[in-house]
């Protein structure tokens, strides 16, 4: 690709930019020491050195027309850097041929050549300068009156309070001036994309809006601040410093927030986590957070003693939240009765999560279980719900996690009638009749929703292998060599207790698979773990044995009933 | 003492014991028979000293596997090619700077690089690197949070251990379990808040009940250790010949007896100790209860592996430890010990890898099936990590690696956690941190921030200053938070 070529050549103006500006400063100031006599002699080299210098920013200005016709840059300073830039060729070349064929003429020039060069290479450079590093960047740190005077607001005064602290200009602006805005600004902007003004950055560049407020994962910028580092549209491109975690954190909280502006934190409705990271990010220090939250309340007292009365255990989510988070499941009575629905239906304005794990809770409780309008949690583990409860439960709108887990009376068919709990994203369902095919039923409908059917279920090992009786075995005891002992064992199902050289033993039997685990004091003194396992074949057992000092085998032979 | 100041010092610790819900003990012990059938009797309240957490908690209860003794990270963990690559070499003085080390390879003339024992691959969506010694914990990378950059200051295992569990070198601070449990009270008043299990052999390495103790915090708040015994708790068991009427009876008038002697001198400790003796006496019902896995299905007990049909195995507490959360007890602390490979640690660390990945898989998973790892903290770690250099003579086949406070790592799982995320970054070596170090003290205030607490602002008063389990130190790292 030819274009491709000149564009990689192109890219070397800015490396080949220094040449020119330091052998024509090099040039002026030899040629100004030459004057005195002592030093006259340098003056044979300013030919040479007038040669290099049209050379070189002649070399350089084609190469930096050949960086403009990548793209990418637009606005004023492009346009005046190409023309001071030019004249500096121009001016360099004609004092070359000046120097070398028309002395007398160039004598006369001579000062007033060297003073238009250095200021055509400053404003060059300046203009340069911006298009690398935004036009911002030269007074960025500049006292306040020189920053008015280059036409640029006030610097923000630092945020003391995270709460008067402004989404755009004090959190996200910052962010994307230090890791974004050196190719994303007024004059150069890289894939169409300036990022300098809230109204640009919502605009976005040629791929696409940078910004969906409201959706992170939807918004290019997001997406590609995100990607793997050595994905090839990960930004900031290769070489520019990636932004940090907390920062791609807080820029997609303020997309996900809707990309507010001219606002200020203490209006927005923030989650203590984003607070958390918005005041490491301005290094306020995580008191601050605290500072910052909803005002302390207390829910009702009566409320709680009624709770409390019937032997719920309740607790206030935290200081600012008044709803509450209540179980049964660990009262010394833990039986679901009338009494205990009546308190909680009246304490249904600030029943939040409700845990009745184990506590005997049948179809009939739901009922006015469903009455409890606010609950976002509900644990039902352990109890006897069927297919015909969970239909009541399909009221409770905000319901977000709902634990189903060992009540077998719970099938495909009863799952369906969750489908109306828009907000359920996590359904427990270990130890029920559900299958995987009620499952991804309900996930079609509601895409947020993370169902668990559990790991481990029932496992058919076959006929446990027979122990009973008394065996001839062989291990290895401390840090001696294979040891002589008996093992005595008795069986019941998938069990065999006794004795493996006199100590207490209870082996699991898997079919033919036995495994188990004996205390042993180590060669150090201490007591430790041997892990035994190994497969049993008529009368005959082997395996190893596993301590903390590696494997070793082991053995065993029936010799009688 | 004046009559005044007795007065004063009487009502500030009324107030206090009403506040930190010690006073259980003043309540009518009647109210609290354990297993009576009276239905519908109210229920204790134990709010803590700060009565409603500070934040919403992501996690409502915490179980830390800590690996005493220092597993190696860099046989585990974190995996460094260099290390292959340099296997044999001398690790660049640069590298090892002036760090200070142990006394055990301090004095070596030379140290060489010992290259990762296991063989590192990625697993799960989230491509997080763990060795082979692991297959288990492999599995379930992608419910993990790995921190790979934490760093403690200590090199011992002592004052490490105790700096992990209190924020203090020295014994005499409130373990963070204690803390806990001082500020949120209790969730099941049949069970201490706190427990602590042992598993595995010290080694030689130093742990006492410090660890787990309660500082200057009343003293009930402080771990209650489980043994590896049918009878897990020490003296809860009435003696042969006592029943369970006799022992009600006595604690009755005792409790008679002592509130004549409260009354008479004002001692804070009487009301702790009577609360004590009532958390015992419940405890005759439910700690057999929590020991008995007997009516655990075979297809769960075989998830923990054989070892789990054993009492005190490191299986075996990890079933006990999950049975503890289902019953909302706040923190569990399990010592897994046996780690402290100075010598033969080719032969050693790859078993010790075995006894507890099988297990320790088997809890986040179980507690995930159960619905109970959203709102469970899972933390597994140790006290420091291990050199990538050899201790001992690497041309022998006996050595092995010493303390490296400098960088090793934790993984966290479950409630609020950012799950299939690795935070900070070793250098090739993994001895030196290059991006996002986390500090112990960062760690317990992220641990703090997600039970709900604002670790700035939980400060008990005492020696004349205000006390915090992070002392004045602590970021919470929001990076690791879902």
């Amino acid at each position: 690709m030819p274009m491709d070529f000149l564009f990689f050549l192109g890219r070397f103006h800015v490396l080949a930019l220094h040449l020119p500006i330091g052998i024509i400063l090099v040039t002026i100031a030899l040629e100004l020491i030459a004057r005195k006599p002592e030093y006259q002699a340098l003056d044979v080299a300013a030919p040479f050195l007038w040669a290099a210098s049209a050379t070189t920013a002649t070399l350089t200005v084609a190469l930096g027309y050949l960086h403009y016709l990548e793209g990418g840059f637009a606005g004023a300073s492009v346009t005046l850097h190409m023309i001071t830039g030019t004249s500096v060729a121009a001016i360099a070349v004609l004092a070359w041929l000046l120097r070398t064929r028309m002395d007398a003429v160039y004598a006369t020039a001579r000062n007033a050549i060297a003073v238009v060069l250095v200021v055509l290479i400053t404003l060059a450079g300046h203009y340069g300068g911006n298009l690398t590093h935004g036009s911002t960047y030269l007074v960025e740190y500049a006292p306040a009156p020189i920053r008015a005077m280059a036409g640029m607001e006030p610097r923000r005064p630092p945020v003391t309070e995270l709460a008067m602290a402004d989404p755009w200009l004090d959190i996200v602006r910052p962010v994307l001036r230090s890791r974004c805005l050196s190719c994303h600004n007024d004059d150069r902007q890289r894939g169409g994309l300036n990022l300098s003004t809230y109204q640009a950055t919502l605009a976005g560049g040629e791929t696409a809006p940078a910004i969906q407020p409201g959706n992170a994962e939807a918004s290019e910028l997001y997406y590609r601040i995100t990607l793997a580092r050595d994905h090839e549209s990960f930004m900031p491109a290769e070489g520019k410093t990636p932004l940090t975690d907390m920062q791609t954190q807080v820029i997609g909280w303020w997309i996900d927030a809707g990309a507010p502006v001219e606002t200020t934190l203490a209006s927005l409705d923030i989650s203590d986590d984003v607070r958390l990271i918005l005041a490491n990010l301005l290094a306020l220090g995580d008191a601050s957070v605290v500072a910052t939250s909803a005002e302390p309340v207390t829910v009702d007292r009566a409320v709680m003693d009624n709770l409390f009365a019937v032997g719920f255990q309740a607790r206030q989510r935290s200081v600012s939240d008044p709803m509450l988070t209540v179980s049964l499941a660990h009262s010394p009575a833990a039986t679901l009765t009338d009494a205990h629905l009546e308190a909680l239906v009246d304490a249904s304005d600030h029943v939040a999560e409700l845990n009745l794990r184990q506590s005997e809770v049948d179809d009939a409780h739901l009922g006015r279980i469903a009455q409890l309008l606010n609950l976002t949690q509900l644990s039902l583990a352990n109890n006897n719900v069927t297919d015909v409860g969970l239909e009541a439960l399909a009221g409770i709108d905000g319901l977000q996690s709902l634990n189903l887990v060992n009540n077998s009376g719970v099938t495909d068919a009863g799952l369906a009638s969750l489908a109306p709990l828009e907000n359920l994203n996590r359904l427990y369902l270990w130890q029920t009749g559900v299958t995987v095919t009620g499952v991804r039923e309900l996930e079609s409908l509601l895409p947020d929703l993370v169902a668990n059917l559990g790991v481990v279920g029932s496992v058919d090992y076959g006929e446990p292998a027979q122990l009973a009786g008394t065996w001839d075995i062989s291990y290895i005891a401390g840090q001696g060599g294979p040891k002589a002992a008996a093992m005595v064992l008795e069986q019941d199902g998938a069990t065999a207790t006794g004795s493996f050289d006199g100590m207490p033993v209870s082996i699991a039997i898997r079919g033919a698979d036995v495994s188990f685990a004996l205390r042993m004091t180590t060669p150090f003194g201490d007591v430790d773990e041997v892990v035994y396992a190994g497969t049993v074949d008529g009368d005959s057992i082997a395996g190893s044995a596993l301590s903390g000092l590696g494997n070793a085998p082991w053995s065993a032979v029936r010799s009688g009933n | 003492m004046s009559e005044n100041y007795r007065e004063f010092v009487d009502q500030a610790r009324r107030s206090f014991l009403l506040k930190s819900g010690a006073g259980l003990g003043a309540l009518s012990l009647v109210d609290l028979l354990a297993g009576s059938a009276i239905a519908q009797q109210p229920a204790p309240r134990s709010f803590g000293v700060l009565g409603a957490p500070h934040y919403t908690p992501k996690a409502k209860r915490v179980v830390m596997l800590h690996m005493l003794g220092a597993m190696s990270h860099v046989d585990t963990f974190d995996y460094k090619p260099m290390l292959e690559q340099m296997h044999g070499e001398e690790i660049p003085p640069s590298v090892r700077d002036t760090q200070r080390i142990s006394t055990m390879s301090a004095g070596q003339s030379t140290f060489p690089i010992v290259r990762p024992l296991g063989n590192f691959a990625q697993h799960g969506e989230s491509g997080a690197w763990v060795s082979d010694l692991l297959p288990y914990t492999s599995e379930i990378v992608d419910d993990l949070c790995f921190v790979r950059s934490m760093y403690t200051e200590h090199v011992n295992h002592d004052p490490a251990s105790k700096f992990l569990h209190s924020g203090y070198q020295l014994a005499g601070r409130p373990s963070g379990g204690a803390w806990l449990s001082y500020a949120l009270g209790t969730d099941n008043h049949n069970l201490p808040t706190y427990v602590v299990l042992n598993s595995g052999p010290s080694g030689g390495v130093p742990q006492d009940s410090a660890i787990w103790g309660s500082g200057f915090l009343p003293s009930h708040h402080q771990g209650v250790e489980f043994r590896a015994a049918d009878d897990p708790v020490l003296y809860v068991g009435n003696p042969d010949g006592i029943e369970s009427d006799d022992r009600r009876q006595m604690l009755d008038a005792l409790q008679k007896l002592s509130q004549t002697q409260y009354e008479a001198t004002n001692d804070a400790d009487i009301l702790s100790r009577l609360s004590q003796y009532e958390m015992a006496y419940r405890m005759q019902e439910s700690v057999p209860e929590i020991a008995d896995i007997s009516n655990e299905p075979d297809y769960v007990l075989d998830m923990y592996g054989p070892s789990v049909h054993e009492p005190g195995t490191y299986a075996r507490n990890c079933i006990i430890a999950r049975r503890l959360l289902e019953r909302d007890v706040k923190f569990v602390t399990h010592f897994g010990m046996g780690w402290d490979h100075h010598v033969s640690i080719q032969t050693d660390l790859p078993a010790r890898c075995r006894m507890v990945d099988q297990a320790t898989a088997a809890l986040v998973k179980d507690l995930k099936q159960r619905g109970l790892l959203a709102d469970t903290l899972v933390m597994f770690g140790s006290e420091f990590g291990r050199t990538p250099f050899v201790q001992g003579n690497i041309n022998d086949g006996s050595f092995g690696r010493d303390h490296h406070g400098g960088a090793f790592t934790w993984w966290l799982a479950g409630g609020g956690v950012n799950a299939g995320y690795a935070h900070g970054e070793t250098d090739d070596f993994s001895y030196n941190i290059v991006r996002d170090p986390v500090h112990i003290h960062d760690l317990n205030a992220t641990l703090m921030y997600i039970l709900g607490i604002d670790h700035e602002r939980l400060t008990f008063h005492f020696q004349g200053r205000d006390f915090r389990l992070t002392d004045v130190h602590g970021r919470v790292i929001t990076e690791l938070l879902a």
